[in-house]
């Protein structure tokens, strides 16, 4: 499912958070977000959810406008952070009232979650307890397998690498090179640490202050490139 | 799936938080002894209201009756349940990342707050009444009349949903709403003008004569207010939008994000709660209301009036909690430097959010006084009250100003009793000399114009200066206490 914004601004007061004038991400890429804080990557993956609205321009999701249409949220994955989850439930329960939502049998549900057991191992699931009192990084795996397990055809995650273990990290990026491949499913992923980004995708925006400064297709030199840029920024 | 997955959360929600089970048991206790008594009685009340005008309303058509007053009680009931009902706590937010639509969570939202414990209770009674005073008796179009009824509670129930998402950021237009609806009552009860009873007597009385325009303007309008209405909820259904968010927050648990003037309320009352602020706050500030109150009425209630001075200085009685809650919240171990100076907010507007709370208080307290007035059929004081009301508005702006020249310090994990050894006193007599006179003025001014509505007036004036001024006001205030904050800040390093 192709990923189009136009003219997209996100304003608030004065500030501006996300000015990008077009974009258009190709069904089945895997594109990277990178930005300091505050550049606007978590703003422009709201803004392609519909969780915020745009002062100016729209997103577009498989030629449907996300802030007029419906029909797209059936085919999108997502987990930007754990406000979403819901938090005295358990990750069964959670995966059950997720998986209800869009749509889905008890056994597609089940299969779901012995599917990506690697990611989760053992430590979350069946063991009765509530989405609250898991650690940090384990909130983060129910919220990744509940947007996974949808089989979406735009997965859209917000630092998926970040609280997560190395081995989870190493699956997790393992697990977004298979769905791509796959389902050619539209994958956007924000964050912070490069290394995985450009082991994990095959396009990489460069967000600064709200704008998309670069947008390349990973090369071998574009992690030292990533590097050089972040390292000037922190130089001034 | 929606309705059943939100009921099947909105259980585990309350199962499975702090004493959950004995949450639950209260709940159904409630349900038991309160609720369902309180609707057995509308229902019963409704059915036997016939006995009512046979025996004590003698004469008098229940149809003449109910029509005239409808309007008043849609008013009436929409106030109370923007102020007493509470919020829809779901965890809506977790249902924007599903192919749940915004629109069908707005509309079940709309529905759902429509089941407030209390608002079945005038409806059941409503209901019966008319079965038992229209269709009983066979009144010609009660079907019309009945249908009218619902469609304008509907549109009212509407509106109350839009003001209430809007209620954190513009409670002053609600508050001016109810004022001139007391207002245009009290016209009418006390000098027989016809207002809002005309307008509902007309609608309702030509509804039982067969017209059809007043249904079709009520469905129109209540259609307008659902479609405003839900359109003000799907906003709120961003995440940026912070009417709703504060559900989405407690979904998190502990990382709980409020707004500025439920923080502050919060903050204080964690506080207080800790002992860490004198608890007597509240009992003084309750104390002050009823003496206030009593002081000015009780007199009159039993031969006589008092004095006008009498009435000015009980009426500014109850404006003396508001006062002291600022004093409080600005002071060294206070809901602005304990909990929102690490808020990442300016100064400014952590002020502002502190007088919001001050503005909702007089408003409520003021408020009050009004009902109490017109009930005793005191309209001659109302003006007095304004007048009062007005001033301590405007001087709620130049406290503060008083207060920040103070430098006070207390240990911030002390308790507040016995510490008088620790507290550090700077520049207190220019607080007492700004903040004297502010006291003083409106006694100074009525005994000079004793009973004059020009003394009243006299006194609102400066009240209004400090209303119209206000932005300059919360500038020089917040100057001062950044300067002040680095007095303590050093003042902490010495030791």
């Amino acid at each position: 499912m192709q990923i189009i914004l136009k003219d997209l601004v996100k304003k608030y007061g004065d500030l501006v958070a996300v000015d990008v004038p077009s974009l258009d991400i190709p069904s089945g890429q895997v594109v990277g977000l990178v930005g300091n804080n505050g550049a606007g990557k978590t703003t422009l993956l709201r803004l392609a959810l519909d969780l915020v609205q745009a002062t100016q321009g729209h997103v577009l999701l498989g030629g449907e406008r996300v802030d007029k249409t419906t029909g797209w949220r059936s085919r999108v994955g997502s987990y930007l952070d754990e406000g979403f989850l819901i938090d005295f439930l358990n990750p069964e329960e959670y995966f059950s009232f997720v998986g209800k939502a869009y749509g889905l049998s008890l056994e597609e549900i089940e299969e779901a979650e012995s599917r990506y057991a690697n990611l989760f191992t053992e430590e979350a699931l069946g063991t009765g307890k509530l989405i609250r009192d898991l650690s940090a990084g384990k909130r983060k795996k129910v919220g990744l397998l509940a947007a996974l397990m949808v089989k979406p055809s735009v997965l859209v995650l917000d630092e998926p690498f970040a609280n997560l273990d190395p081995t989870s990290q190493y699956v997790l990026q393992q697990i977004l090179s298979e769905t791509s491949q796959e389902t050619n499913a539209t994958i956007l992923v924000s964050s912070h640490d490069l290394g995985h980004v450009t082991d994990a995708c095959e396009r990489i925006l460069l967000m600064h202050e709200g704008r998309i400064e670069r947008d390349e297709f990973i090369s071998e030199e574009t992690l030292k490139e990533l590097e050089r840029f972040f390292f000037r920024s922190a130089a001034v | 799936m929606l309705i059943r997955s939100l009921a099947s959360n909105y259980l585990k929600s309350i199962l499975r938080s702090r004493f959950g089970e004995m949450k639950l048991a209260i709940k159904i206790l409630v349900v038991l002894f309160v609720w369902a008594p309180l609707y057995l009685y509308a229902i019963l009340a409704g059915l036997f209201s016939g006995l009512l005008f046979e025996g004590v309303l003698v004469g008098v058509d229940p149809a003449v009756l109910f029509s005239r007053w409808a309007l008043y009680f849609f008013i009436a009931w929409s106030a109370l349940d923007i102020l007493v009902r509470p919020r829809v706590s779901l965890p809506l937010f977790s249902y924007l990342q599903t192919p749940i639509g915004r629109v069908r969570i707005a509309l079940f939202y709309q529905a759902a707050s429509i089941f407030g414990g209390l608002n079945p209770a005038p409806f059941l009674f409503v209901i019966l009444f008319w079965f038992s005073n229209f269709l009983w008796p066979g009144v010609p179009f009660a079907w019309a009349w009945l249908l009218l009824f619902l469609t304008i509670s509907a549109g009212f129930h509407f509106l109350v949903n839009m003001l209430r998402m809007s209620l954190a950021r513009r409670y002053l237009p609600i508050a001016c709403a109810l004022l001139a609806v007391a207002g245009l009552a009290a016209i009418e009860w006390r000098y027989g003008v016809s207002t809002l009873s005309a307008l509902s007597m007309s609608l309702f009385g030509a509804v039982l004569e067969g017209a059809f325009w007043p249904l079709a303007a009520a469905l129109a309008a209540s259609a307008a207010a659902l479609y405003a209405s839900t359109g003000r909820v799907i906003r709120a259904l961003y995440v940026d939008d912070s009417i709703l968010s504060r559900s989405r927050a407690k979904a998190v648990g502990k990382n709980l994000r409020r707004s500025f003037a439920d923080g502050t309320l919060a903050f204080e009352w964690a506080l207080i709660w800790r002992n860490n602020r004198p608890r007597s706050m509240i009992f003084m500030a309750v104390f002050f209301m009823a003496y206030g109150i009593l002081f000015a009425l009780v007199p009159a209630g039993i031969g006589g009036d008092r004095a006008t001075f009498d009435i000015i200085w009980g009426f500014m009685m109850p404006a003396i909690g508001c006062f002291m809650f600022l004093m409080g919240a600005l002071n060294m171990r206070s809901t602005f430097y304990d909990g929102l100076m690490s808020w990442p907010v300016s100064t400014r507007s952590i002020l502002t959010a502190i007088f919001r709370v001050t503005n909702i208080a007089l408003a409520g307290v003021f408020g009050l006084l009004a009902v109490i007035l017109l009930s005793l059929q005191k309209f001659w004081m109302i003006p007095f009250a304004a007048y009062v009301f007005l001033y301590v508005l405007g001087l709620k702006y130049v406290i503060p100003y008083a207060w920040v020249f103070e430098a006070r310090r207390f240990e911030l994990t002390g308790k507040v009793f016995g510490v008088a050894a620790t507290q550090y006193h700077k520049n207190w007599w220019i607080t007492a000399l700004l903040a004297l006179p502010g006291m003083f003025l409106p006694v100074l001014i009525t005994l000079l114009f004793q009973g004059s509505h020009w003394g009243g007036m006299a006194m609102a004036a400066p009240g209004l200066v400090g209303v119209l001024w206000r932005r300059t006001w919360i500038a020089v205030a917040v100057r001062r206490l950044e300067k002040k904050r680095y007095v303590v800040m050093e003042e902490f390093r010495k030791r």
